[in-house]
């Protein structure tokens, strides 16, 4: 089919040629330089054509109409310059030279984006949500570059789409964690100067590489001919997630022989003590990270280039805490329970170790002057784990509700005892390796051949994927385009644990130790004692470091997809219309036959497997898109954009267990879109920007969520299924340039992103043998965790005699903390409503406070000889120390109940929420110097 | 090229100096590095001075202007979930006596073994009685029924009021052998939490209500059947051919399910006296094995029976 509808498009065009042709061409130079740009994106607006200078900065734009038109002209890392221009019928209109002023602020507004947000990915416990790629590069539009950078702080995500309704690609290969969706910006190592080539748009309106998402659409462009020939080397300061960090790349531009090369290698670097140190307390980040990239050109008009990069990195966390720990700790907003000394040595528990190398292979045909064939071929391994204590011991976390003043109600002394030593005791307030060493070594005397008391073990989450891309483009004429893509991925997720330190112990015994309490006393004890076992297939129990534990299973993820989509001019109007089919196919691989599992399959008849290869499941999901640009005066414009379809849950959702079974979340059926938007944009020479309004309709979509619940001692899966969620709102930017050195620029949202209907939960017990349990979540009217839903700002730009400065007043509001859906419960809602107070505590969803953000930054660029320059930055963030505004973090599942699991009303303050602040005041001072 | 190669080098090697770096740690040496302290008064007499209030359940606070410290040496294990949040502690002195302290974490026995001796700073503690059994801890009132007891002691104040110095010594730890005739006989101040030997006893396959022989269902004759949640300890009778007493088991012990040994077995049970007595009722003692393993000579082929593996 694919092969017909090209030789038809081939055919097409090859008539199109004759007609006769007007063509735009340029040069686009670094200003105050003679150096030319590439990587360019040129867009005429009014077309919505585009392309990208080459090595030489130069560009064409072929098959256009003639008459008025905006030429934008953007880089990341420059400011984007949009010109109005003549364009005369039937002939080459060479439009001169541009020149592109350096933005300086927009690298140093990058870090801060990466460090703040890395800081909270490892939070998989509580749905954190994770980088949005499109903040780092949201150009040209007034609302997104304005909302992108500032906003991201507090977790703003731009109509409130979570990661998995964003694509990101790297020279066409499109890059989205198959199992989580969405892209993790930290496998790019932080090589922010080797990507910083970007294309980006918003939503599923036409681009130039893909049929569109929800969210932004990126596509890093890596070839070594977009380097600017030269070197760059740069280095920054920060009192953030790590202190120094140090930059180098070369490119070698297009040589005689026909090849480009570039290179660049990144470190950052901060300890857990000394000058160095992290400003979180007992965290460390080490990373270094190494790209290369070689491009041919075969002829004008094909070229082949091959990228690899990779980045190992050792990094730690941050935990989420409750405000009572928060004031105790004395309000430090970089307290982290998870670090404690051992032999004197600052040692974090919660180690993060990533490395994801990648290469890309891709291919550029440029078939005829209308006609271009892309494709990409990807291979991407991801190597990431994160550590954590497993005990049969003392709670390991200083933080634990127990340890907490408010656990002692009863006694007013011991609760200012306790309060006192919170306030004056770090050793209270740290992890307290000696005692686990302490434990383990006593054990080894009192039972050699013992369980340990305490591991530290490491959970492994690696993916290995081959993903092919190729997009075909044709303008047929004048007035119409067509665009065809197909995308093939083949993954395999390989989840296990191991043991990363056994701590002294003289080994581990891989058992369920919650299974085995429950075996004992709780609801399994006529079960078979085999239940606690994690792998009956191994006869060998006792586990050393390195060794795999728990759990250990694959999961296999196929998917392919193709599109077409075609752009027609109509007087006024251009229009638009795409179709979209996509497969997606899964399994799951079970190394491990889990003694829950076996029961459950074995004694309680059901239909469980843990061990081997799991039913294979397949979705077929269409999309369809359509709309429209109007344009009013050449200055202004209307569009509105319309997309339907369905898609296949992500397979992390959709096993109600998968760590230890096979069995799929009842009633799974995919997840339904329909999408609408409207825009007024306007482009004078006093003010631009743009309005616009949204709604989303999500329905029968699944989420999952995990915890550990004491009352039930077993760690519980409670996932919901035929979830339907609405995003709407309206949203708006405006830059109003004051003078040649003045712009004033400001951009706000007011939208609502919340549940429409109650949700169908399935809670599983993942280390007791009992049935899942369904039951109905309240979810109607609660809020989606997207960030603020009211956000505005306020930007006042300088620019003179290559200085930089900007000052931004941020405001948020609206912003709801994640809820646990267990306290959603029919039962549970019920039953706590019998006690008010404790039913207001724990209850509701909270809607956190708003408040004010100060960030400002200057910076300044000097132009040396032989085209050597040298710039110098400084940004400052949260400028007004605000540190009681909170980011995120998450509602505790857990309820508090009597051992006679009835609800134990003097718990009310024993799991209150957990949150991340603000961090305070922050720098980053940044030096530059290109040769 | 030469630039690039030189550049690809660099890289490299940042690579290996910095991503894979990470800082060796030494284990800790597992040492007990506290002091004793002095003690300045005596259990018994801490309970006389101190436990003044006479109802059947008490939490009366332990206040003075000078440090008040006891020690001991800790004579319980938690390992097999039948001794649940408390150590007991037995002092060495000559007719030294022993008590319990409640202290808010399971798996205490990871950092307090049988065998640590340990000096505990008693100050704003209270002492007091659950069941007439007396206790240290903090005070606490039970929320449904307002019931007055030592509460368990949150780990951050055991940590600053317990301090566990040399290195546990099991050995030490010596049950006292007695007659179950002898234990009841014994004044009560002198048997609480007191670690005892009962040589030559047996087990009968009956239960115990209301400190009384109690006949259960076959399906029951096990240490301790579960309770849905309830919590309450379940009651097995010895006796030792000198009289009649309860081996009270926890439903979470890890040997709760297994079958009570037949009365054909004869041996040492060794296990921990404490009393326990609400309303009217008489009273008794109950006595808690903190190990299967407690079970000693003579129980040997019982304890192969049931696969105990220590």
């Amino acid at each position: 089919m694919r092969k017909v509808l090209f030789l038809l498009l081939v055919s097409v065009a090859g008539v199109a040629t004759l007609f006769a042709q007007t063509f735009v061409k340029g040069v686009v130079k670094i200003s105050g330089t003679e150096n030319p740009l590439s990587g360019v994106k040129i867009t005429l607006l009014q077309q919505n054509i585009s392309t990208q200078t080459n090595a030489n900065g130069e560009f064409m734009l072929s098959y256009i109409e003639p008459g008025d038109d905006e030429l934008s002209i953007s880089r990341q890392g420059y400011f984007t310059q949009i010109k109005l221009v003549n364009i005369v019928a039937g002939k080459e209109n060479d439009l001169g030279v541009f020149e592109l002023k350096v933005d300086l602020q927009d690298e140093v507004k990058q870090e801060n984006i990466i460090q703040l947000s890395e800081n909270e990915l490892d939070a998989d416990d509580s749905g954190a949500a994770q980088i949005s790629s499109g903040n780092l590069s949201a150009k040209g539009d007034v609302y997104n570059s304005q909302t992108s950078y500032s906003f991201s702080p507090m977790r703003f995500r731009t109509r409130g789409y979570d990661n998995k309704y964003e694509s990101t690609y790297i020279n066409g290969v499109h890059f989205i964690d198959p199992e989580r969706g969405g892209f993790n910006y930290s496998s790019l190592g932080g090589l922010n100067n080797a990507f910083r080539n970007k294309d980006v748009n918003y939503g599923y309106a036409p681009n130039a590489f893909n049929f569109g998402n929800l969210g932004y659409n990126t596509n890093i462009s890596a070839k070594a001919s977009t380097f600017a020939t030269g070197s760059h080397a740069n280095i920054a300061f920060s009192n953030r997630a790590y202190k120094i960090r140090g930059q180098f790349t070369h490119g070698t531009g297009i040589l005689n022989n026909g090849w480009a090369f570039a290179a660049s290698g990144i470190v950052r670097w901060a300890t857990d003590d000394g000058i160095l140190k992290s400003n979180v307390d007992g965290n460390f980040y080490n990373s270094g990270g190494l790209f290369l990239s070689a491009e041919k050109k075969l002829n004008d008009n094909q070229s082949l280039s091959l990228v690899v990069f990779g980045a190992p990195t050792r990094r730690t966390s941050q935990a989420a805490v409750t405000k009572e720990t928060h004031d105790l700790v004395g309000g430090s907003v970089y307290y982290n329970p998870y670090w404690g000394y051992q032999n004197g040595k600052i040692r974090n528990s919660r180690i993060v170790e990533t490395f994801d190398p990648t290469a890309i292979l891709s291919h550029d045909w440029k078939i005829s002057e209308t006609q271009r064939l892309r494709t990409g071929l990807g291979f991407h391994y991801s190597w990431y784990s994160n550590s954590g204590f497993g005990y049969d011991g003392l709670h390991p976390s200083p933080d634990y509700y127990r340890n907490m003043p408010s656990f002692v109600s009863s006694d007013d002394n011991a609760q200012q005892r306790l309060t006192d030593i919170w306030k004056n005791d770090e050793y209270t307030r740290q992890t307290k390796w000696d005692e686990m060493y302490r434990a383990n070594m006593f054990n080894n005397i009192e039972r050699p051949d013992g369980q340990a008391r305490y591991i530290l073990e490491r959970r492994h989450n690696d993916l290995m994927e081959t993903i092919l891309n190729s997009i075909y483009t044709n303008q047929l004429n004048e007035n119409l385009k067509l665009t065809a893509g197909i995308e093939a991925r083949v993954s395999k997720g390989m989840h296990y644990a191991t043991i990363d330190d056994l701590l002294g112990a003289n080994q581990y015994i891989d058992k369920d130790t919650y299974a085995e309490r429950d075996l004992v006393g709780g609801t399994l004890q006529d079960a078979d004692p085999r239940i606690i076992e994690n792998n009956m297939n191994d006869s060998v129990k006792t586990k050393h470091d390195g060794d795999i534990i728990r759990y250990n299973y694959d999961l296999n993820v196929t998917t392919a997809n193709a599109f077409a989509q075609a752009e027609w001019k109509i007087s006024r109007f251009d229009i638009y219309a795409g179709l979209k089919a996509t497969y997606t196919q899964f399994y799951r691989y079970g190394h491990m036959e889990n003694g829950r599992a076996w029961y459950l399959r074995e004694v309680k008849n059901q239909d469980v497997n843990s061990y081997g290869k799991s039913d294979t499941w397949f979705f077929t999901d269409p999309s369809v898109k359509a709309g429209f640009s109007f344009n009013i005066d050449n200055r202004s414009y209307i569009t509105a954009n319309a997309l339907a379809e369905t898609r296949a849950p992500l397979v992390q959702d959709v096993y109600v267990s998968e760590r230890i079974k096979d069995v799929l979340a009842p009633n799974l059926s995919t997840e339904k879109i329909l999408s609408y938007d409207l825009s007024y944009a306007f482009n004078y020479k006093t003010i631009r920007g743009r309005l616009s309004g949204f709604r989303t309709h999500v329905s029968d979509a699944v989420e999952k969520y995990g915890y550990y619940d004491d009352a039930y001692r077993t760690f519980i899966n409670h996932l919901l299924n035929g979830v339907n969620k609405m995003y709407q709102g309206v949203e708006l930017g405006v830059s109003v340039p004051l003078n040649t050195m003045f712009t004033v620029s400001a951009a706000g949202t007011y939208a609502d992103y919340s549940y429409t209907d109650n949700a169908s939960g399935t809670k599983s017990y993942e280390n007791g043998a009992e049935e899942d349990v369904e039951e109905t979540v309240l979810i109607k009217g609660l809020k989606v965790n997207a960030g603020p839903q009211m956000a505005a700002n306020v930007t006042l730009d300088f620019f003179s005699n290559l200085w930089f400065a900007d000052i931004t007043l941020n405001y948020y509001d609206n912003n709801y903390l994640d809820f646990a859906p267990n306290r959603f419960t029919e039962a549970n809602q019920a039953e706590m409503k019998n006690y008010p107070e404790l039913y207001d505590k724990l209850g509701k969803q909270e809607k956190l406070k708003g408040g004010f953000m100060l960030d400002a930054s200057v910076g300044k660029l000097i132009y040396l000889k032989n085209r050597r320059s040298l710039n110098f930055n400084l940004s400052v963030s949260n400028l007004l120390n605000n540190t009681e505004l909170i980011t995120g973090g998450y509602q505790q599942a857990r309820i508090p109940r009597n051992s006679d699991i009835s609800i134990n009303a003097a718990g009310a303050d024993w799991f209150l929420n957990k949150y991340y602040y603000a961090w305070g005041v922050n720098l980053f001072f940044h030096v530059g110097y290109k040769f | 090229m030469k630039n690039i190669l030189n550049i690809t080098i660099a890289a490299s090697l940042l690579l290996v100096f910095t991503g894979c770096s990470q800082t060796e740690f030494e284990p800790e040496s597992g040492l007990v590095k506290g002091e004793k302290i002095e003690s300045t008064i005596s259990i018994a007499d801490l309970k006389t001075n101190y436990m003044t209030s006479s109802e059947q359940f008490t939490a009366d606070r332990i206040t003075s202007d000078n440090q008040i410290v006891i020690n001991g040496i800790v004579t319980t294990t938690d390992i097999e979930g039948n001794i649940y949040k408390y150590v007991a502690i037995q002092e060495e002195t000559a007719g030294g006596q022993a008590i319990r302290v409640s202290v808010d974490a399971s798996g205490i026995s990871s950092i307090l073994p049988i065998g640590q001796r340990v000096s505990i700073v008693v100050n704003d503690l209270c002492i007091g009685k659950y069941g007439e059994s007396p206790q240290i801890g903090v005070y606490f009132v039970r929320s449904k029924d307002a019931q007055i007891s030592p509460g368990a002691i949150p780990m951050p104040i055991a940590r600053e009021c317990v301090t566990p110095y040399g290195e546990p010594d099991p050995v030490a730890v010596v049950a006292d052998t007695m007659t179950i005739a002898e234990i009841l006989a014994a004044p009560r101040a002198e048997m609480d939490y007191k670690l005892v030997c009962i040589k030559n006893a047996w087990f009968t396959g009956r239960g115990y209500e209301f400190g009384a022989p109690a006949t259960i269902a076959n399906k029951d004759k096990i240490f301790a059947p579960g309770t849905n949640g309830i919590g309450f300890p379940q009651s097995r009778e010895i006796q030792d051919g000198t009289g009649s007493a309860a081996i009270s088991t926890s439903e979470y012990a890890k040997f709760a399910q297994h079958p009570l040994p037949a009365s054909t077995y004869k041996g040492n049970v060794t296990a921990i006296v404490s009393w326990y007595r609400k309303g009217t009722s008489a009273g008794s003692y109950q006595l808690t094995l903190r190990t299967l393993r407690d079970l000693g000579s003579g129980f040997d082929g019982y304890l192969r029976s049931v696969n105990y593996i220590d």
